[in-house]
C-alpha cells in the first residue's frame, strides 16, 4: 500500500509540477482560473434561473440528471489526453519494470492518478452547478452531502466511455507509427463534435420563444428524454431529493435509487480496469519492443535541390511529431470542416439572392466575418512557422554548418508554410462558395488575394520574431510551443490584426453602401483590404531580408 | 588546408576568454589531433572553426577561403561531426544522409557508391531506414559520420568521435580516417583518449585554458619531451601532473 501511494505522489507531482521556471506554469494556470471561473458562473447562473421551473413541474431529478449529462461530456472531452498521455502513452515504463515493484501496482498507480484528475475536473465542473441549483430551490443539507458522494463516483462513468475508446486507438497508432497522432486526431474530432452539437442547438433554438417560462415548456422534453437514458443517473438524484418511485415507499425508493446508482457505477468500474488493464498491458509491450515495421533499407536515392531537401526536411519534422503536428494543422482541419457545418446546420441561402449580380449587404458583411474567423483560426495561429528556428533546438548549428546562404534556408521555411496554409485557404474559400451558395464569386476571389497576402505577410512575421529571439534549449516540445514567447506573440499580433482589418472593413462597408452602391462599397473595401495587405506583406519581407544575416550571425549555434 | 590565426573568442559579456589568441595550421593530408582538459576550448575553437559559432578576432581559412568573407565556399569543404550527435532525429538514416547529399549537391551516383560502402563499413544496412531516434548513441555517431563524409569534405573535423563506439566500429573510424588523409584530404579531431591520438595523429595540438601550450610534430615532441608517453606530456604541459603519480 506504501509503494501504491508513493508511486501515485510521484506521477502526481511529475504531471503537475513545474520547471525550474515556475513563472509561466504559475501564469497559464492562473488563466485558466479565470477562464474557469468566467465560464462556470456564466453557467451556474443560467442553470440557477431554470431551477424553480423545473422545480414546478416536479422534474428536479431530471434536471439535475441533465446537468450532470452535460458535465460529464466536457469531463470526458477534458480528460481524454490527461488519460490517454498518462495512463498509456508515457514513456516511464522502462523505469517501473527496471525497479522492485509488480507492475500491476504501477498500472494501479496510474489509474489511481487518472481517476483523481478526472474527479478534480468533475468537482470543479459539476459541484458549483448542482450546489447552486440547491440552493436556489431550497434543497436541505443531505442533498449536498449525497452529492458530494455521487461526484466521487461520477468519473467512472467517463473512464469506461474513455477506456473503450482506447481500445481501437492502439490500432489508430500502429496505423500513423505515432502514438501522439492519435490522441491529436480524438481531440480534434471531439472539438468538431462539440461545435457540431452547438450548431444544432443553436439552429433548433433559432425560433425559441422570447419568455423564460416558454423556454421551459421547449426544454422538458429533451430534458425528461435525457435522464431516462441515464438512469443511475436519474436514480442518485432521486435519492438526493428523497423523490419517490412510483409504487413503491419513501423507505423502499431509496434503497433502490442508491442501488441502481452504486451497483452499475461498481460493475462498471470492474469492467474498466478490465479494460484499461488490457490497453495498457498492449501500450506497454508495444514501446518495450519499440515495434518496428519491415522497412526499406535500400541506398539507392533520387536527388532534390537544396530549397526542396529543406522545405521537406521540415515537413517531416513536423509531422513526425505530434505536438508539433497538431498546433500547425489543427485550425487547418478544423476551418473547412467548420464551414461545412456551418453551412449544413445554418440557412444562409437566404442572404445571397438568385442573381449572381446583385449581392445583398447582409451577404458581404458575413463574408467579411467569415473571413475574419479564417483569419484567426487558419492564419493566426501558424505556430509553425511562428517556431520554425526554434524547433531546431540543439540541431540549429546544422543551419549555420550548411553552405546554404542563411536567406535560402529561411526562403526553404517561408515556401513550404505558404504553401500548406495557402491549399487550406483557397480550400475554404471553394467551400463557402459551394456549401453557403454565394453567387457573387468575385467577392471571394478578390477575398482570397486578401488572405493569400496577408498569409504571406504573417508567415514573414512570424519567422523574422522567431529568428529574432528563438528559443533553443528548450527540452520538451511542450516549452516551445505552449508557455513561449515566440508561440502565443504572433498569434496575439495575428488576431489583433485580423480584427483590426476585418472590422475597419466592416466598418466602412457599413457606412459606404448606403451612399454608394452595395457592389461599389464591396469593390472599394476589398481594394482597401488587399492594399493593406500588401503593405503589410512589403513591410513585414524587407524587414526579414535586412535582419536574415544580422540574426543568424548572432545566434550562437 | 586550415590556418587559425589569432583566434580569439569570449562569454560572458567580454570577461571570459574561451579561446585566446591562438594560432596553428594543418596542411593536407595530415590527422591532426587537438587535445585539451575539460573546459579547454576545444569544442569553442572547432564552432568558430565550422561557422557555427562568430568569434570575436582573427582570421580562420579553409582550403585558403576566409571563413568570414566567404563562408559558404569555405564551409563545402567541411565535414563536421559533433560531439553530442544531435541531429534531426525524427528522419531516418537515409533521410538524413540525403539531405546532406542534397545540400552539398553531390549527384545521385556517387552518393549512392559512398553511403554503400559507409553502410557495410559501420554494418548500419539493416537500420539505414529507421528513424534517428529509434538509435542507439553508437548508431547514432555512425550516421552522423555518415552524413559527414558523404560529401568527400577536405577537411573532416570531428569532435571526440571515438565516444561510444564500439571496438570494431572505432578501429573502422581510424581506418576511415587514414584513408580520408591518403586520398589528399584532412582530418582534424579532438579527443581525451590520448593512446588513439598517440597512434593516428600526424601532429597535434594541446589546448589548456584557451591557450595552445604544445604544438608540432608527433615524433618531435615526444624526442623533445625524451620519449615520454603522450600522457606524460599533456600532464605536464596543462599543469595536471601530481607528485607520485
Amino acid at each position: 500500500m506504501t509503494g501504491l501511494i508513493s508511486i501515485v505522489k510521484l506521477l502526481v507531482k511529475d504531471t503537475y509540477r513545474g520547471g525550474d521556471k515556475n513563472g509561466g506554469r504559475v501564469a497559464v494556470y492562473a488563466l485558466l482560473a479565470v477562464v474557469y471561473l468566467f465560464f462556470e458562473f456564466a453557467i451556474v447562473s443560467t442553470l440557477v434561473q431554470f431551477a424553480p421551473y423545473f422545480r414546478d413541474e416536479a422534474l428536479i431529478p431530471e434536471y439535475l440528471t441533465a446537468i450532470m449529462i452535460f458535465g460529464l461530456t466536457a469531463v470526458s472531452t477534458l480528460g481524454i489526453m490527461p488519460m490517454l498521455s498518462l495512463l498509456y502513452f508515457s514513456k516511464d515504463s522502462e523505469f517501473f519494470l527496471s525497479l522492485p515493484i509488480q507492475p500491476s501496482k504501477v498500472y494501479f498507480a496510474k489509474l489511481i492518478t487518472v481517476y483523481l484528475t478526472q474527479l478534480v475536473i468533475t468537482a470543479l465542473i459539476l459541484l458549483p452547478a448542482l450546489f447552486g441549483v440547491g440552493i436556489s430551490i431550497g434543497l436541505n443539507w443531505p442533498f449536498y452531502i449525497v452529492m458530494i458522494f455521487a461526484v466521487l463516483l461520477l468519473p467512472i462513468f467517463p473512464l469506461m466511455v474513455i477506456s473503450i475508446i482506447c481500445l481501437p486507438l492502439m490500432y489508430i497508432i500502429r496505423f500513423f507509427k505515432n502514438r501522439g497522432a492519435a490522441a491529436s486526431v480524438v481531440a480534434m474530432v471531439l472539438f468538431i463534435a462539440v461545435f457540431f452539437g452547438y450548431m444544432l442547438i443553436v439552429r433548433s433554438t433559432s425560433d425559441m420563444p422570447d419568455a423564460d417560462a416558454e423556454l421551459i415548456g421547449v426544454l422538458i422534453g429533451p430534458v425528461k428524454n435525457v435522464s431516462k437514458i441515464f438512469v443511475p443517473f436519474l436514480a442518485i438524484n432521486r435519492f438526493a431529493t428523497f423523490t419517490k418511485i412510483e409504487g413503491y415507499s419513501e423507505a423502499i425508493s431509496l434503497l433502490l435509487n442508491f442501488f441502481i446508482f452504486v451497483v452499475p457505477a461498481l460493475l462498471l468500474f470492474g469492467a474498466t480496469l478490465v479494460i484499461s488493464r488490457k490497453a495498457y498491458s498492449r501500450a506497454v509491450s508495444t514501446q518495450l519492443e519499440n515495434a518496428k515495421r519491415g522497412r526499406d533499407s535500400s541506398v539507392v536515392q533520387g536527388t532534390m535541390s537544396t530549397v526542396k531537401a529543406l522545405m521537406t526536411r521540415e515537413w517531416k519534422d513536423i509531422i513526425r511529431t505530434p505536438v508539433f503536428a497538431m498546433q500547425c494543422f489543427a485550425g487547418l482541419i478544423i476551418m473547412p470542416i467548420l464551414l461545412i457545418i456551418m453551412g449544413i446546420s445554418g440557412e444562409f441561402n437566404m442572404l445571397f439572392g438568385e442573381d449572381a449580380e446583385t449581392i445583398g449587404a447582409s451577404a458581404c458583411i458575413f463574408w467579411l466575418i467569415i473571413v475574419m474567423m479564417m483569419q484567426t483560426i487558419v492564419v493566426s495561429t501558424n505556430i509553425g512557422a511562428a517556431t520554425s528556428v526554434s524547433r531546431d533546438g540543439k540541431t540549429f548549428y546544422i543551419s549555420k554548418l550548411l553552405p546554404i546562404p542563411y536567406e535560402t534556408q529561411i526562403k526553404a521555411k517561408i515556401m513550404l508554410y505558404n504553401l500548406i496554409y495557402d491549399l487550406d485557404i483557397v480550400l475554404c474559400i471553394i467551400v463557402q462558395l459551394i456549401v453557403f451558395g454565394f453567387k457573387a464569386w468575385w467577392v471571394g476571389l478578390l477575398l482570397l488575394v486578401y488572405l493569400l497576402i496577408v498569409n504571406y505577410g504573417f508567415i514573414t512575421l512570424c519567422i523574422l520574431l522567431d529568428l529574432s529571439k528563438p528559443k533553443l534549449d528548450w527540452k520538451s516540445y511542450r516549452e516551445i510551443v505552449k508557455n513561449s514567447r515566440n508561440a502565443m506573440l504572433p498569434t496575439l499580433i495575428g488576431i489583433l490584426i485580423s480584427f483590426v482589418i476585418n472590422g475597419a472593413a466592416i466598418a466602412i462597408f457599413i457606412v459606404l453602401y448606403d451612399i454608394i452602391s452595395v457592389r461599389l462599397a464591396a469593390i472599394l473595401v476589398l481594394v482597401l483590404m488587399i492594399g493593406g495587405a500588401l503593405a503589410f506583406a512589403f513591410i513585414m519581407r524587407n524587414m526579414l531580408r535586412s535582419n536574415v544575416k544580422k540574426y543568424f550571425e548572432r545566434i550562437e549555434g | 588546408m586550415l590556418k587559425i590565426s589569432n583566434l580569439t573568442k569570449t562569454y560572458a559579456k567580454n570577461t571570459f576568454k574561451a579561446v585566446d589568441d591562438i594560432s596553428f595550421e594543418v596542411g593536407q593530408g595530415e590527422i591532426f589531433g587537438f587535445i585539451g582538459p575539460n573546459g579547454a576550448g576545444k569544442t569553442t575553437t572547432i564552432k568558430c572553426m565550422c561557422g557555427i559559432m562568430p568569434f570575436d578576432a582573427g582570421k580562420i581559412e579553409i582550403a585558403g577561403i576566409d571563413l568570414v568573407t566567404d563562408p559558404l565556399t569555405a564551409k563545402r569543404n567541411i565535414g563536421y561531426v559533433s560531439d553530442s550527435h544531435v541531429i534531426y532525429d525524427k528522419l531516418s538514416g537515409r533521410e538524413y544522409v540525403n539531405f546532406l547529399a542534397d545540400v552539398y549537391e553531390v549527384d545521385a551516383e556517387t552518393r549512392n557508391k559512398r553511403v554503400d560502402k559507409l553502410l557495410d563499413l559501420f554494418k548500419m544496412r539493416d537500420s539505414y531506414g529507421e528513424q534517428i531516434n529509434t538509435y542507439s548513441h553508437g548508431m547514432k555517431q555512425k550516421i552522423s559520420i555518415i552524413g559527414a563524409l558523404i560529401h568527400a569534405p577536405k577537411l573532416w573535423v570531428l569532435d571526440e568521435p571515438m565516444t561510444g563506439l564500439d571496438p570494431a566500429s572505432a578501429y573502422e573510424l581510424k581506418q576511415l580516417m587514414r584513408e580520408h588523409c591518403k586520398a589528399g584530404n584532412t582530418v582534424f579531431f579532438s579527443t581525451h583518449i590520448l593512446e588513439v591520438a598517440e597512434k593516428l595523429c600526424d601532429r597535434i595540438a594541446i589546448i589548456s585554458g584557451g591557450k595552445i601550450v604544445l604544438l608540432g610534430d608527433m615524433d618531435e615532441i615526444k624526442s623533445r619531451q625524451n620519449d615520454e608517453s603522450l600522457e606524460e606530456i599533456f600532464l605536464s604541459v596543462t599543469g595536471e601532473k601530481r607528485e607520485g603519480a
